[in-house]
């Protein structure tokens, strides 16, 4: 667990330093007794965005930690503290004040009451930029009810409140300068984390933040207000250091960019800017400090402010070899670590026993500073930086929240429930996706080289060279009339004739893919060539040009799309219901996916791609939490484009070439070359330009009668798509593969879940009593009942017709 | 006998109803007098009529949803009618029983569906691969060559 995730990860550039909540902590219902004698209640941590050199001093007397010599501010301008865990407030309990209105309002009324708009005044917001508000309740909640059961209160108490929060709650807080209002919008409250202390005493932990523009709480208006709201029957706010950061003399007023964000979430947060005030110029009012200065004062904290009734320690990762000085203080993370060491009975009352110490080595008392040096980033593997200890004093350093999050649920224990064990129609555990299963075989094991056909890899030029070889254009600096001259003389003496067919049938096919092949084939899949050989050793041709010519010695390349993610939306069942999942496969088609299997997960996409006959096979993987699983969809398609220059008509155009070329034809030449050209250029463009212009050259063929009789054969006319399923149609289509999420629109109505309800888990099974609000039953046994017969059924049809509780 | 007389406003269907103060009056069964849908002889009140819309008998520890059918009798009186809730009479006992329950408004499974409707439009969100590997370009190495032979391009 790492520790940083229980809290909203800080983002210190855009959006002014909104807090971004990234991760809650999980569900765990805890019946063990959390606390031993000596326990840590939260930490407080502080760091340092800046790279150069920093110095820093402290008083112990005052508890000031000044920092100095900060160059290069704005370049590094962060700089925050914020301190977690808390201690008491004892809140008059049932006592809710709205400071809009002159009368006290019992909490009760206004969850009764809808409200939904909670007006804080004499507030001074000072900037205008983003602000996040973000808020963790811890709470303790306790039994005052005799009747009912404690715990079931209790959880009764905080649906209610949750349900306040989320339903109802708005904030407007105003500016009390200007008189803006500014509105700060709720995000969801949950209590994903409580643990029980005993069957009346539960601490349960809310989290929920605000976003708005502009407020800065320089008198703790804001979270003097809150407590008020948030204070209700049966409910203790465990929480002391809001206190921390309730004086703005510590805060630098912001200008309107200025940075000041202060988390409450049972804690305080303080972040401070370049905009804090400058100690070294004795600048005692703060504010902007409008050019860097070296030896400026970037901030500072006094911790005596902080009212934190507990024991400061100030360590490193590694406080057993550091000394305290000024160089003490580098780039990197630093802890100011928390301790309380009372029962838990005591959590709650104030103390005063809190001491600033340099020294790394101290015995276990109720007075002195703990050093836990654990790393943060790896609460499992922490090292104490201690020389004396027991191991369950080691134990009793563990944070609190990582008691929390590592304790286990007690056990089914409710007699009035039947126990799992009585059950005889449990269900399995449900089908989870474990192990990696998918095996595809990547790894290229198609071996072609061999002595009988040799596939060659060429660029478009290398192409055109080879045409102009074979026939017989030498009108660039590539294709001389020596080498014509030599590869016919190569092909006399190789086949014993001039003709041409017998050069073509060394020629089985020639075919072009959308795409680099050599990008497709590893290094080791590819072999440089000399010269493209045909048949046997004599008949070379030097098509090379500027580039390399490669032989390619495996059929199969693979092409990797990359992973994509598919989130949820609603992050319920309306992600599964009512979706439509496809995946885009270029030149393969679409593929209809099972929202359920990849909600949630990532695809990865890859094809291998036989580069002799164009074929190509799409792989859609299911990868979750980074594992290839198992293939979700095969798909079969064609990307290559067969170009056919086998002739059966190559005898005819050889005689012109013989006749007319070798000798002297220049004006045959000349008209080959125009049809040639024509095929160049299909072979220049792209796919689309292909099929044009071999259509074009068609068209210039039927006019001219020299090109009646043309080297390409009657078959052989233009670009065919080798599956023969499909056509040149394909190419209109996108080449990027893509998944495409079609969800249905939902509007939840008014009141649903209070009129309608929603679904439970089957095994929901309880007395009424425990249930709150509207609730269906099914089957409900009333046998029991002494009511009469007509009674009972009237009741029975009602429950499971919906009642309200 | 005595009946208790309210006002009310919660849903019929609330176990447990909010009753406030109750207007007590004597009362007398009214010809034949069901236990369930009773008829109540008492003097004339109108306070009853416009006020009250649900009543109490202690004897019979049974509460009742008043009849909009109140009849004004000769002599000042009037007959009040009504039936029996069964949730509210029985509260108790209901709800301490064991049930499973299939809807609810405060527990809720949020993978199950729950039918909210949906609206016929949708939205459609396209996510592209990253890479794209089919970017044909002449210049590179676009075309493959299969020959006969052709053992002798080593260099």
């Amino acid at each position: 667990m790492n520790i940083n995730n229980l809290f909203p990860q800080y983002s210190s550039t855009g959006n002014n330093g909104s807090l971004k909540y990234t991760d809650r902590i999980p569900l765990i219902p805890i019946t063990n007794y959390p606390f031993p004698d000596s326990y840590y209640l939260g930490y407080m941590k502080y760091w340092f965005n800046w790279q150069k050199t920093t110095q820093a001093t402290h008083n112990i007397d005052t508890g000031e930690i000044i920092f100095t010599d900060i160059t290069d501010y704005d370049e590094y301008p962060s700089l925050g503290y914020y301190l977690n865990g808390g201690l008491s407030i004892d809140i008059p309990s049932n006592y809710f004040y709205d400071e809009s209105q002159t009368t006290p309002h019992y909490v009760n009324s206004i969850l009764s009451d809808s409200y939904s708009n909670y007006l804080v005044n004499n507030f001074h917001p000072q900037a205008t930029s983003m602000r996040s508000l973000f808020l963790r309740f811890a709470f303790l909640g306790y039994s005052t009810n005799g009747n009912g059961i404690p715990q079931n209160e209790i959880s009764l108490n905080i649906s209610q409140f949750l349900s306040f929060l989320n339903g109802n709650l708005s904030l407007t807080i105003t500016n009390t300068w200007t008189g803006t209002q500014y509105t700060l919008s709720r995000n969801d409250f949950t209590n994903d984390c409580y643990y029980e202390i005993d069957s009346t005493h539960r601490i349960i932990l809310c989290d929920g933040y605000f976003s708005s523009t502009g407020y800065y709480d320089d008198n703790n208006t804001l979270y003097n207000s809150l407590l008020k709201i948030f204070s209700q029957s049966n409910y203790k706010i465990l929480d002391t250091s809001l206190k921390c950061i309730s004086s703005g003399e510590y805060i630098s007023p912001s200008s309107s960019s200025g940075i000041c964000t202060l988390r409450y979430n049972g804690s305080a947060y303080i972040y401070y800017n370049r905009y804090a005030k400058n100690i070294a110029n004795n600048d005692t009012t703060g504010g902007v400090i409008t050019s860097p200065i070296i030896g400026h004062v970037a901030g500072r904290i006094k911790l005596s402010d902080l009212s934190y009734d507990g024991a400061f320690a100030l360590c490193d990762e590694d406080i057993t070899s550091q000394t305290y000085a000024s160089t003490y203080y580098s780039a990197g993370e630093y802890l100011i670590k928390v301790f309380w060491n009372y029962t838990f009975d005591e959590i709650y009352k104030s103390a005063s026993v809190y001491r600033w110490t340099t020294s790394d080595v101290y015995g276990f008392s109720d007075e002195v500073v703990y050093y836990p040096t654990f790393n943060p980033d790896d609460m499992n593997e922490f090292t104490l930086g201690l020389q004396t200890g027991t191991q369950s004093e080691l134990e009793s350093l563990l944070p609190l929240w990582y008691r929390l999050d590592n304790a286990q649920a007690s056990e089914y224990t409710d007699s009035s429930k039947p126990s799992p064990e009585d059950e005889d129609d449990t269900d399995p555990e449900p089908d989870i996706e474990t192990g990696v299963i998918v095996s595809n075989n990547f790894s290229r094991p198609f071996s072609i080289a061999n002595q009988f056909v040799t596939t060659y890899v060429m660029t478009g030029a290398q192409l055109s060279n080879l045409g102009r070889i074979l026939w017989t254009s030498f009108n660039d600096d590539t294709v001389t009339m020596d080498m014509v001259e030599n590869f016919w003389a190569n092909v006399q003496q190789a086949t014993g004739t001039w003709d041409i067919s017998a050069v073509m049938n060394f020629i089985i096919s020639l075919t072009m893919f959308p795409f680099d092949v050599t990008n497709l084939l590893t290094s080791t899949s590819l072999q440089s060539a000399s010269e493209l050989f045909l048949g046997t050793g004599k008949l070379g041709l030097d098509i090379k040009g500027t580039n390399n010519l490669y032989v390619a010695n495996y059929a199969v390349g693979i092409a990797d799309l990359g992973t994509v993610s598919i989130p949820e939306t609603y992050g319920d069942y309306r992600d599964y219901v009512n979706t439509v999942i496809s995946v885009y496969l270029p030149y393969c088609g679409t593929v209809q996916l099972n929202p359920s299997d990849v909600v949630g997960k990532s695809i990865s996409c890859k094809y291998a791609i036989d580069i002799n006959s164009g074929e190509c096979t799409a792989f859609l993987i299911l990868v979750d939490n980074n594992v290839e699983r198992y293939n979700l969809a095969i798909e079969k398609g064609m990307c290559g484009f067969s170009i056919p220059i086998t002739s059966t008509n190559s005898a005819q155009v050889k005689t012109r070439l013989e006749n007319n070329m070798l000798k002297s034809g220049s004006a045959m030449l000349s008209m080959l070359q125009g049809g040639l050209n024509v095929f160049e250029t299909a072979l220049n463009g792209d796919a689309f330009d292909i099929g044009g212009s071999v259509l074009g050259f068609q068209q210039s063929r039927i006019s001219s009668k020299m090109l009646e009789n043309s080297f390409l054969s009657q078959s052989g006319i233009g670009c065919n798509y080798i599956s023969g399923a499909t056509g040149f149609s394909d190419l209109a289509c996108p080449s990027t593969a893509y998944v495409q999420i079609k969800r249905g629109i939902y509007s939840k109505p008014m009141h649903y879940k209070s009129t309608v309800g929603y679904s439970t888990n089957a095994k929901e099974y309880g007395k009424i009593s425990n249930f709150s609000g509207y609730i269906e039953c099914v089957n409900a046994d009333v046998s029991g009942m002494t009511c009469t017969e007509e009674e009972k059924s009237k009741i029975k049809s009602l429950l499971e017709s919906g009642v309200y509780v | 006998m005595q009946v208790n007389f309210y006002q009310i406003s919660d849903n019929p269907k609330k176990i447990v109803k909010n009753l406030g103060t109750p207007i007590v009056k004597q009362v007398s069964p009214y010809n034949e007098c069901s236990v369930s849908n009773p008829s109540l002889l008492l003097n004339y009140d109108n306070s009853i009529i416009v006020n009250n819309n649900y009543f109490y008998i202690p004897e019979w520890d049974t509460y009742y949803f008043m009849n909009h059918d109140v009849r004004c009798l000769p002599g000042g009186r009037m007959v009040v009618s009504g039936y029996e809730d069964v949730l509210m009479s029985n509260a108790s006992e209901i709800l301490g029983l064991d049930v499973y329950v299939i809807k609810s408004q405060d527990n809720r499974n949020k993978y199950l569906n729950d039918s909210i409707p949906a609206q016929v439009q949708r939205t459609c969100n396209t996510i592209a691969f990253p890479n794209n590997p089919f970017d044909f370009n002449y210049n590179d190495y676009p075309y493959t060559l299969r020959v006969i032979g052709g053992a002798n391009y080593v260099p």
